[in-house]
């Protein structure tokens, strides 16, 4: 049984793979070179470790077969009442003390202490479910998920993508979150193969990750394709966040612009409405963040608000002699996968600025909130400073 | 030329003019009002200052710099108070040893807290000055069975403390005066100082013990010190410590019989015949110097020497009656059992909230004299006293509001200020481990869970108290046709910890306030303290952080082997090793 899966995952990659190598020697190799060009000077490639796919290939599987550091105290716990065999469709209505899938959604998401036990948990299920195929794909997928979403552990999530493609079973989006793992591990071209595997879709996830890696122009042309696939709004603020990370203020402007156009139709009001925040957000950001320079901020403390998913996220950021010393998140009210409030102040004062910032994968929405507040914050200190 | 030696040199002259001032300045301000002036300084600025717990970060250091005295050292000296809720508490009570030394003095000068130290009794003599001796009509120049009222309710407060109801707190000294001066001047101060917003809403128990408080003052009218002399129980306690006395006040043989003592006395203690009534008389030493014939002289009892008339202990007229007894002690110990039967009857109602580290409701209840000390040092008021609505038995008892403020994190005063150990005093920690109650979240009102709002308001307060006590859980989450969770749907919705949860009622206070009071989407706080069995801790000893790591450890274990019967620990499922 498990042989055969594993055929059919072999054959399935290769196929794949062949396809892209096909199509890579195929299409104009030129565009390719210049991406690679463009890769040299984007913001992404400064301070990033690179490695090579061997080294990326070995570290993923060390650090796989070996549990996190705090692996030994954690607890294992569940509620008693949960529904360990996890069937294919949830019986019932919502229950998160029931069924696996709604209780990590529900509680291991919402609540940072449990994330360490979350991992704990899913891996007692490994072993639970390891003789039945079909549960093991869905914890597979949940673990790789829950290391790359809420630890930000790429080795250990690109480790259990792997497991789920040798399987056969990964799915086209898991394949664009494999490819992100391999890019926050350093190696550019494992990415890029991984991607190339998707292209038959149009995914939302590789616009960002096109352009995180440089490749602006590919991450424009997929955004275009996705709005006229009927994802405008979603797709222009992408793309609008793929300028702006490249400095590319004007059409960064232009996009969340389109973004603000798109009428709500088609989706709810309440959906479109947080988009049109959100561009609304970033304009207000862009149009300052050329401006900003650290050096004409005097020494202090201060603070702003941004829209964050619904409600308003405040930051303090403190300046010292014209560095950031630190940013902090206040006050916010985000739900889901909000590891970004750690980890964005921390990307910030690791660069020095909010310029080519890029956003934590999966939290993409609180880490704008973030920068945008951070942006406000400053520029309304730098003109403060000038008046004086 | 050396001066003659009976004629007085210029220093002796100045010797004898600052001598005579000196005497002069006694006659004037006798040293009772001095030390009267200095005990009511004294209480007030325990009950101002040290019992004023704003304007501090932590408020456990800033109340240990502030108590150089102790706050309730007034209370703890009132023997009544600790003596009645021993009796009724069946319970050793800290301050039993401090009324023991009241005592102690009081033999060698019996009543002599009445008349020199009571900040009660200081007060009426203000009054007094200022009002009662205005208007000569009212005055009760008879001796009538009101001169023994006191006796008769000390004995009915004996015989409810025997049957297990704490009445002394309505009728003793100190507590009527703090918690007049709680009810009066607690707010006037609170309303100058901070702000009148922070001033609770007034209810029917505070006017009516604001009622017997002026109507202590009243009494004036009647006649000086009439409270003290008739109806205070803990004048009475003390007027028997008169029955040991080693001295006494006594009249000789040169007595002119003027008049002045009878007229003098504030505590009636003269007789017509100018005897001393032995168990009125205070010591205070006012009639001898009134006295214009050096006749009283306060002497060893039974000292030899020409006397005028005998003392007795309570002179001439008004006897005490078996009857006044017996309506005392019936009439105390029915209305106890009365309130006894009512307590136990409100047993199944929704139980109070009561201070952190209070002892077993039951013991509470006869332990706590109600002086309000609790609540007068409680910053913001989270502790108030308890009116009509939980029974005659609760009456001014402290109950907590979590809807007006949640219990600080850094504070220890109400047990720092009990008087009784109703409240027990405990250090930081053990009170941060101390349960008052659960906060339990209505889910039919709570806006996450009824879908109508994104709100952490109370998770925020718990983490910012360190509590840690609330976690979220996703709800309403809108499900895709495959049955996925879509990402953004749905409200992260309020679960309490019970294992972590104190009941400090940070979480009620921030929902009524923005949610109730602010924004008037509730119409009350969708999370809410709630005590009772099981809820809170109600130790009489030991350690609420022994408890709770007990209950981990017990947990813990638990786990284990949970975790062994489910076989895991295991990292990599084997297909991988």
């Amino acid at each position: 049984m498990r042989t055969r899966f594993l055929f059919a995952g072999l054959g399935f990659s290769l196929t794949l793979s062949a396809a892209f190598l096909a199509a890579l020697c195929c299409r104009a190799p030129a565009p390719a070179g210049a991406a690679f060009a463009a890769a040299a000077e984007s913001p992404k490639s400064k301070g990033r470790v690179a490695r090579s796919t061997a080294e990326v290939a070995a570290l993923i599987e060390r650090e796989g077969k070996t549990p996190p550091a705090w692996w030994d105290s954690m607890p294992l716990e569940y509620p008693p009442g949960l529904d360990l065999s996890w069937p294919k469709d949830a019986p019932g209505p919502w229950d998160a003390g029931k069924n696996v899938g709604q209780y990590i959604w529900s509680v291991i998401n919402e609540n940072p202490g449990k994330w360490r036990s979350g991992v704990r948990f899913l891996h007692h299920l490994l072993t639970v479910h390891k003789d039945n195929t079909a549960v093991l794909c869905k914890v597979v997928d949940a673990l790789a998920r829950m290391y790359c979403d809420l630890h930000q552990d790429y080795a250990r999530a690109a480790f259990w993508w792997q497991q789920a493609d040798k399987r056969g079973t990964l799915d086209v989006r898991a394949v664009a979150r494999l490819a992100d793992c391999y890019w926050q591990l350093g190696n550019k071209s494992m990415a890029v193969k991984a991607l190339g595997r998707t292209q038959r879709y149009i995914l939302l996830e590789a616009v960002k990750l096109w352009s995180e890696m440089g490749e602006i122009a590919k991450a424009l042309a997929l955004a275009e394709a996705l709005a006229r696939a009927g994802m405008a709004a979603e797709a222009y603020l992408a793309a609008g966040d793929a300028c702006r990370l490249h400095g590319r203020s004007r059409d960064a402007l232009a996009y969340y612009n389109k973004t603000l156009a798109v009428p709500a139709a088609g989706k709810s009001k309440e959906h479109m409405a947080r988009f049109h925040a959100r561009a609304q957000a970033s304009i207000e950001a862009v149009q300052v963040i050329d401006a900003l320079d650290l050096g004409r901020v005097p020494d202090g403390a201060y603070t702003a608000e941004s829209v964050a998913y619904e409600a308003p996220l405040a930051i303090e950021v403190a300046v010292k002699k014209g560095r950031i010393e630190s940013v902090k998140v206040t006050r916010h009210r985000e739900k889901q996968f909000y590891s970004s409030i750690e980890a964005m102040p921390r990307r910030i004062v690791e660069r020095q600025g909010v310029k080519g910032v890029d956003a934590v994968t999966g939290a993409t929405v609180t880490s704008e909130a973030i920068l945008n507040a951070t942006t406000k914050a400053l520029a309304e200190a730098m003109k403060a400073g000038a008046r004086r | 030329m050396r001066p003659r030696p009976d004629s007085p040199t210029p220093l002796d002259r100045a010797a004898g003019a600052r001598r005579g001032r000196i005497a002069h300045l006694r006659r004037r301000i006798p040293l009772r009002r001095v030390v009267q002036a200095l005990s009511l300084l004294v209480f007030l600025y325990l009950f101002f200052h040290v019992c004023w717990p704003y304007g501090s970060e932590h408020h456990a250091d800033a109340m240990r710099a502030r108590e150089r005295i102790e706050a309730e050292s007034f209370l703890a000296l009132d023997p009544l108070v600790s003596i009645a809720a021993a009796l009724a508490a069946r319970a050793w009570v800290w301050s039993l040893p401090w009324a023991a030394a009241l005592i102690a003095v009081c033999l060698v000068i019996p009543r002599g807290f009445c008349s020199y130290v009571c900040p009660l009794g200081t007060c009426i003599d203000i009054v007094d000055r200022a009002v009662g001796r205005r208007f000569e009509r009212f005055r009760v120049r008879r001796r009538g069975w009101w001169v023994h009222l006191k006796h008769y309710l000390l004995a009915g407060i004996g015989a409810a403390a025997l049957c297990g109801v704490m009445f002394s707190g309505y009728l003793a000294a100190m507590p009527v005066l703090t918690r007049g001066m709680l009810y009066i001047a607690g707010p006037i101060e609170l309303g100058l100082r901070r702000g009148w917003y922070l001033v609770p809403p007034m209810h029917a128990g505070h006017f009516v013990s604001m009622g017997l408080f002026a109507l202590v003052f009243a009494l004036t009218l009647l006649g000086p010190r009439f409270w003290c002399r008739c109806v205070c129980p803990t004048g009475a306690l003390l007027s028997l410590a008169a029955l040991l006395r080693p001295a006494e006040r006594r009249v000789k043989a040169s007595c002119s019989a003027c008049g002045k003592c009878r007229a003098t006395c504030a505590f009636d203690a003269v007789g017509a015949d100018f005897a001393t009534r032995t168990l009125e008389c205070t010591f205070c030493r006012t009639c001898a110097a009134a006295c214009p014939s050096s006749a009283i002289e306060f002497a060893r009892r039974g000292a030899a020497g020409p006397l005028g008339a005998p003392n007795s202990a309570f002179g001439e007229g008004a006897a005490l009656s078996r009857r006044g007894f017996a309506a005392g002690v019936l009439g105390a110990g029915a209305a106890a059992l009365g309130i006894r039967g009512q307590a136990a009857a409100a047993d199944g109602d929704p139980a109070i909230v009561r201070p952190p580290g209070s002892v077993p409701e039951r013991e509470f209840r006869r332990l706590c004299v109600r002086c309000g000390a609790c609540v007068k040092a409680c910053p913001f008021n989270i502790l108030q006293p308890a009116g009509f609505e939980h029974g005659l038995e609760n009456l001014w008892t402290p109950r907590v509001d979590a809807d007006w403020s949640g219990c600080d994190v850094t504070c220890t005063n109400c047990g720092q200020v009990c008087p009784t150990g109703a409240i027990r005093a405990l250090p930081l920690e053990e009170k941060r481990a101390a349960r008052m109650g659960l906060a339990i979240v209505d889910a039919r009102a709570c806006l996450p869970y009824a879908g109508r709002e994104e709100c952490r308001l109370c998770e925020n307060e718990c983490t910012a108290a360190g509590y840690r006590a609330i976690e979220f859980l996703r709800v309403g989450v809108a499900v895709d046709e495959r049955g996925a969770a879509v990402p953004g749907t749905g409200f992260a919705a309020p679960v309490v910890l019970a294992e972590k949860c104190v009941g400090c009622g940070l979480c009620q206070t921030r929902c009524f306030n923005i949610n109730v009071a602010g924004k008037k989407l509730l119409a009350e706080s969708a999370i809410r303290i709630a005590a009772g069995p099981g809820r809170e801790d109600r130790m009489r000893s030991g350690s609420y952080r022994a408890l709770r790591e007990a209950e981990q450890a017990a947990r813990e274990k638990e786990r284990r082997a949970r975790e062994a019967a489910a076989g895991s620990g295991e990292y990599l499922p084997d297909f991988l090793k």
